[in-house]
């Protein structure tokens, strides 16, 4: 909102501050400042309009010229000497006499003299736009085509200076949206006196009025709690007064006649949003304040067009749509040029309600803007009653006697029992009762010793946002000044609570990801539901439901994309990297839409990213994201060696190449890992292979309880280790033969007074003396006592034992 | 005798050292010590001495072989270490460059909210959690934030449809459910599953209804902190405000709090912020984040008693400390993770 100095003038004498003074004031307020912006001519008694007669080159300077200027219709002309080359004799322009003050850039004054000027006196100074503050052009004198009479005050020439401070205010404080809020806000600031307006209309009020424009106000719904409709009779439309048009832009808006400009005038003063119809319009000289019907239709002024839903509140005569209440007029109303009676209305519009409608119809009026932020109820009088009194100063014509009036507001003041211990308990620093009650009080609200302790506070309707002690705390520490609060010691004390274990496991992943040369990510955790429909099966019940962009619109099942567009990425800006991962949230949606939203952590590496090398190392396998998602299970505290992962089968992995376990209803978690599919790679436009792995959790997983770790003993004899080879399938798993040879030496072992320590797979061989189709693993069997160095001979009688089992399913390599 | 002795003494050391492999050494040992050596041949003269010199000739005999021995050990540990020492291959050219990649980086707003937490923590304050989705009972009402306030609005706030159900996302009605338009949510989670006394951060995803540009994300990061006990007063806000800032900016650095509005505080402030050393901005009043005393209706709805508790609540944009604390200058960095920008945040 834009308000204007000249005009919080009016009401706060502010001649004694400075704009930086205020430019401070207003944010330690609350009343955010957008901008400032001074325009007009300053105050500059004795400098006029001057005529220049005749220009003589000066004796002793090449560059200066000595002029012989009439600066009054009855003097004789002075001397001044001049430097600027672009005038001649006839033009008329500024000259600051001798006393006359001159603006500088620093914001102080220049002094004009009489002087001499290399030996010739100089009697005054003609200006430039710059020398008087108005705008920075220094070119050359500031001839003045529109030839104002000579020795008229510059003032006269141009508008006055005025400031215009554009606020920005929150939400809580529609009671600020005019000048007399602003200005009240300042009176308080700064210990002023705050003057409205005097109102001369008084009018009787009547719900039934008789002989007026209008007979009848009724109020069909609960928006509309408080209607008074005013009649004045015999204006006649024309333009505004100056002083009025002046204000009426200074606040950024245009000047329409004098009537509309009365009503913009008024709300910009009071806050109240106004409304003036042309009574000829009035059908059935009545109104009736009426939820619309569904598409239902209206024309605003604007001319458009809008079609309303059983949500908006309209004003209406007997037969129709005459406005959209608290939002905008109707065209069919609107005042005119040969208008010469008016209804003007005034009242207080639900503010939600209004809101609602306006943004739903996309009309972001000035009134909407008020109306919505909620207007001060008793100022739907004050402004009614202002807005005739203008209007017959502006328009002429005469009210009537009677106002009719409907329902009544539905806030009025309040009192609020507080204490000033209260105040300091709260502030945590004393401050008196004097300060207390002098804040209040200057905020307009009254206050009463209400026995030894407590203070009562009156709130006036006009603060729809003060109604609880602490909200009188607030108002106290926004005048006292927030700047003053004293520091204090910070006080901690320990704490038994831990981080979430959430927050602690991306904490390792991602130190542990990182120092395996990977940089981490953030990708946006919204996705393009097309893209995320051809990899993800169940993404139509993850769309928002209003997204901002299609290519927005979904909400992302994994992390592998987003990682997958920061190498194609990289790639193509030729950047060299080894991979990169991130840690997040997904969301996963089963067949019947119920959605799980999961923790994640996603890495991928590229083959090489082309970066050329003076020696070579291993490119990444299989084996080198099958580890790193063991590491990754491991600080998620599961054990993965106990796992058994199967071949994975999805869009985005290639089959064969990669291997997934869990699920995250069951488990609790889910991974995947191996190579992403070569064909959606080269569909995204990458031509390198990528690695990657993905693990994926309920939250409740890392906050199971992992259990102490516990000391266990270890032998301190020898183990005897003998090689197995087994010839197999190619396609048999390699994790299920171990694990059943394992059994099988630990059945065989049992009872011999040693253990099975361990069975390692150490080969694996194709080829010569391997038949097609067949391949040979060769396992290390490790038997250990805890008591004894073992003998060869016990040993042995195991082993073979073991053989013959394992001879019996495979055929054993000899 | 004794110049006998000396003889193989410093023949053995003479030989030693041009021994190219183990047989070598022991063959010079042989030479000496063996059956057949030198000083097996000396020793067996001995019976053919004088008697009273048979002792002095054995002991010097006896001396010999003790020196000779341990430098044999020496002469076979020296070619067993040159030996696995040949597998060091040529001697590197040091200063030739590393071949695997460097050590990767963490992301600068994973920085910056662990620099935060870690600054918290010392405060006594841990981390909270909660979901990236929410509902608008928790994301808004709960928060005093009625239905009709601007920030509910569709334009604003991503919704999710009304038929959504989310398995691991509690609802408090039959409310919508939604992308959370700030951290302040978690306040919410956290007193009711903890109650009071509580001292939190949390740090997480937000989401607004905004247009990508230099300063604006469609989802972007916040921390929030909350402290409720008996007695937190308006002092132990701005302590706490002013502990933030000039750990994170030094101890130059202000803080000034300036009256503004939001549901949830009361009464609610925006935090400007002032160091040196920050560039172009230093010694500016720098407007950060907002802040406030817990509203009383924000207790009564976690059924804590107002009469009892009190506390304050803020939330700080990550993205926003981390493009003051690094000059990084469109905040679109964080998300296109070109490694060029990603690589220049080495510092953990």
């Amino acid at each position: 909102m834009k308000v204007s100095l000249n005009w919080l003038n009016k009401y706060v004498d502010l001649s004694d501050l400075s704009i930086e003074q205020i430019s401070e004031a207003l944010p330690m307020l609350g009343l955010e400042i957008e901008s400032v912006e001074t325009t007009g001519l300053k105050s500059m008694p004795k400098v006029v309009v001057g005529e220049i007669l005749s220009r003589q080159q000066h004796p002793n300077a090449d560059k200066l010229g000595v002029c012989e200027v009439k600066v009054s219709p009855d003097a004789a002309p002075i001397q001044i000497v001049c430097g600027a080359t672009n005038y001649k004799p006839g033009d008329r322009v500024p000259v600051a006499l001798p006393g006359a003050a001159l603006p500088t850039p620093d914001g102080g004054e220049f002094q004009i003299k009489v002087s001499q000027l290399r030996g010739v006196q100089s009697n005054g100074m003609m200006c430039s736009a710059r020398e008087l503050g108005l705008g920075s052009d220094h070119s050359g004198l500031l001839i003045l085509e529109s030839r104002p009479e000579i020795g008229t005050p510059i003032n006269e020439v141009f508008p006055d200076s005025d400031t215009v401070f554009e606020i920005e205010l929150t939400a809580n404080r529609g009671d600020c949206l005019s000048h007399i809020g602003v200005a009240r806000e300042l009176a308080a600031r700064f210990g002023k006196k705050l003057t409205k307006p005097e109102l001369k209309y008084a009018p009787k009020y009547s719900e039934k009025p008789e002989g007026g424009l209008i007979d009848a106000v009724e109020l069909e719904t609960p928006n509309c709690p408080l209607y008074i409709a005013s009649s004045i009779k015999g204006v006649k439309i024309g333009p505004s007064p100056d002083w009025m048009r002046r204000s009426l832009e200074a606040a950024g808006m245009r000047s329409i006649n004098n009537v509309v400009d009365v009503t913009n005038y008024v709300m910009l003063e009071y806050g109240q949003p106004l409304h003036a119809f042309d009574a000829r319009d009035l059908r059935g000289k009545k109104i009736v304040v009426r939820q619309a019907k569904d598409g239902e239709k209206i024309q605003t002024l604007d001319d458009k067009t809008h079609t309303l839903t059983s949500e908006a509140t309209l004003i209406c005569d007997a037969e129709g749509p005459i406005g959209l209440a608290g939002v905008m007029g109707g065209l069919n109303s609107e005042v005119k040029p040969d208008t010469a009676n008016i209804v003007l209305e005034s009242a207080y519009f639900n503010h939600g309600n209004v809101r609602a409608t306006s943004r739903k119809l996309s009309i972001n009026s000035d009134a909407a803007y008020r109306f919505s932020r909620d207007v001060d109820p008793q100022g739907v009088f004050d402004a009614s009653r202002r807005a005739v009194d203008l209007m017959l100063e502006v328009a002429g014509g005469s009210a009537e006697e009677i106002s009719c009036v409907v329902g009544k507001a539905p806030r009025g003041d309040r009192n609020i029992d507080i204490s000033v211990e209260y105040i300091n308990d709260r502030l945590g620093f004393e401050v008196s009762e004097n300060e207390v009650s002098e804040i209040f009080k200057n905020l307009g609200f009254s206050v009463e010793k209400n026995g030894q302790e407590t203070l009562s506070v009156t709130v006036p309707s006009f603060r729809s946002d003060v109604d609880r002690p602490i909200d009188l705390v607030e108002e106290f520490i926004r005048l006292y000044g927030s700047d003053k609060i004293p520091d204090a010691p910070m006080s901690a004390n320990a704490s038994t609570r831990d981080d979430d274990p959430l927050f602690t496991f991306f904490g390792n992943a991602a130190d542990y990801l990182a120092d395996s040369g990977l940089n981490e990510c953030q990708n946006y955790t919204l996705r393009d539901s097309s893209e995320q429909e051809k990899t993800s099966p169940n993404t139509k019940f993850l769309k928002l439901s209003n997204p901002l962009a299609s290519d927005q619109d979904c909400l992302r099942s994994t992390l592998l994309t987003g990682l997958l567009d920061v190498v194609k990425l990289n790639l193509s800006n030729g950047n060299c990297f080894k991979g990169f991962f991130e840690n997040g949230k997904i969301f996963d949606s089963d067949s019947a839409g119920e959605i799980l939203e999961l923790c994640s952590t996603a890495f991928v590496l590229t083959e090489d990213c082309g970066e050329r090398k003076w020696a070579e190392r291993q490119k990444p396998d299989f084996f080198t994201v099958k580890s790193a998602m063991f590491d990754l299970l491991a600080i998620l505290g599961v054990d993965a060696s106990r796992l058994n992962f199967s071949n994975l089968d999805d869009p985005m992995w290639e089959s064969g190449y990669a291997a997934s376990f869990g699920s995250v209803k069951r488990e609790g978690f889910r991974i995947k890992f191996g190579a992403v599919k070569v064909s959606e790679l080269r569909r995204l436009g990458i031509e390198k292979l990528v690695w990657g792995g993905e693990l994926s959790f309920r939250d409740d997983v890392v906050s199971r309880k992992r259990k102490t770790q516990k000391y266990e003993p270890f032998s301190q004899f020898p183990a005897a280790v003998r090689d197995l080879s087994v010839i197999v399938d190619s396609s048999k798993s390699a994790a299920e033969l171990c694990s059943d040879i394992s059994k099988i030496a630990k059945s065989k072992s049992k009872g011999k007074g040693f253990d099975v320590e361990s069975v390692n797979l150490f080969d694996v061989y194709s080829g010569d003396g391997v038949p097609e189709g067949m391949k040979s693993l060769a396992f290390a069997i490790s038997f250990r006592s805890p008591e004894k160095t073992l003998l060869t001979e016990e040993v042995n009688e195991v082993f073979d034992a073991v053989c013959a089992e394992v001879g019996k399913k495979h055929k054993l390599r000899t | 005798m004794e110049d006998k002795i000396n003889a193989i003494i410093a023949r053995v050391e003479r030989e030693l050292p041009k021994a190219v492999q183990a047989s070598d050494v022991a063959a010079i040992s042989a030479s000496a010590t063996g059956p057949n050596g030198d000083l097996t041949a000396l020793m067996k003269l001995i019976p053919t001495l004088d008697k009273s010199e048979r002792p002095a000739a054995g002991k010097l005999i006896n001396a010999a072989k003790r020196k000779i021995e341990p430098m044999i050990l020496a002469a076979y540990a020296e070619i067993e270490n040159r030996k696995m020492a040949a597998a060091l291959g040529e001697k590197p050219d040091i200063s030739l460059p590393n071949i695997d990649a460097q050590r990767g980086t963490l992301h600068p707003l994973t920085l910056t909210i662990r620099k935060i937490c870690g600054i918290f923590k010392k405060a006594g304050f841990t981390v909270a959690e909660a979901g990236d989705l929410e509902t608008e009972w928790f994301c808004f009402d709960a928060l005093n934030t009625p239905a009709d306030h601007p920030a509910r609005d569709a334009q604003d706030t991503l919704f999710m449809p009304r038929e959504t159900k989310v398995a691991n996302i509690s609802k408090h009605g039959d409310e919508l459910y939604l992308l959370r338009s700030h951290t302040s949510s978690v306040q919410i989670r956290a007193m009711l599953k903890e109650g009071a006394p509580i001292r939190i951060v949390a740090p997480g995803r937000a989401f607004r209804r905004d247009t990508v540009d230099a300063t604006h994300s469609a989802n972007f990061h916040q921390i929030e902190c909350l402290y409720i006990d008996k007695n937190v007063r308006l002092t132990d806000l701005k302590a706490v405000l002013d502990y933030l800032f000039k750990s994170l900016f030094g101890n130059s650095a202000k803080t000034r709090l300036r009256p503004s509005f939001f549901p949830f505080t009361e009464p609610s402030f925006e935090v400007d912020f002032m160091t040196e050393n920050l560039g172009k901005l230093s010694n500016k009043w720098i407007e950060i984040m907002g802040c406030g005393m817990v509203d009383p209706n924000v207790l009564k709805n976690v059924g804590l008693d107002p009469e009892i508790w009190s506390g304050y609540a803020f939330g700080l944009g990550v993205e926003r400390v981390a493009m003051l604390v690094h000059s990084i200058d469109d905040i679109r960095h964080f998300y296109a993770n070109d490694v060029r920008f990603l690589k220049q945040f080495q510092n953990r």
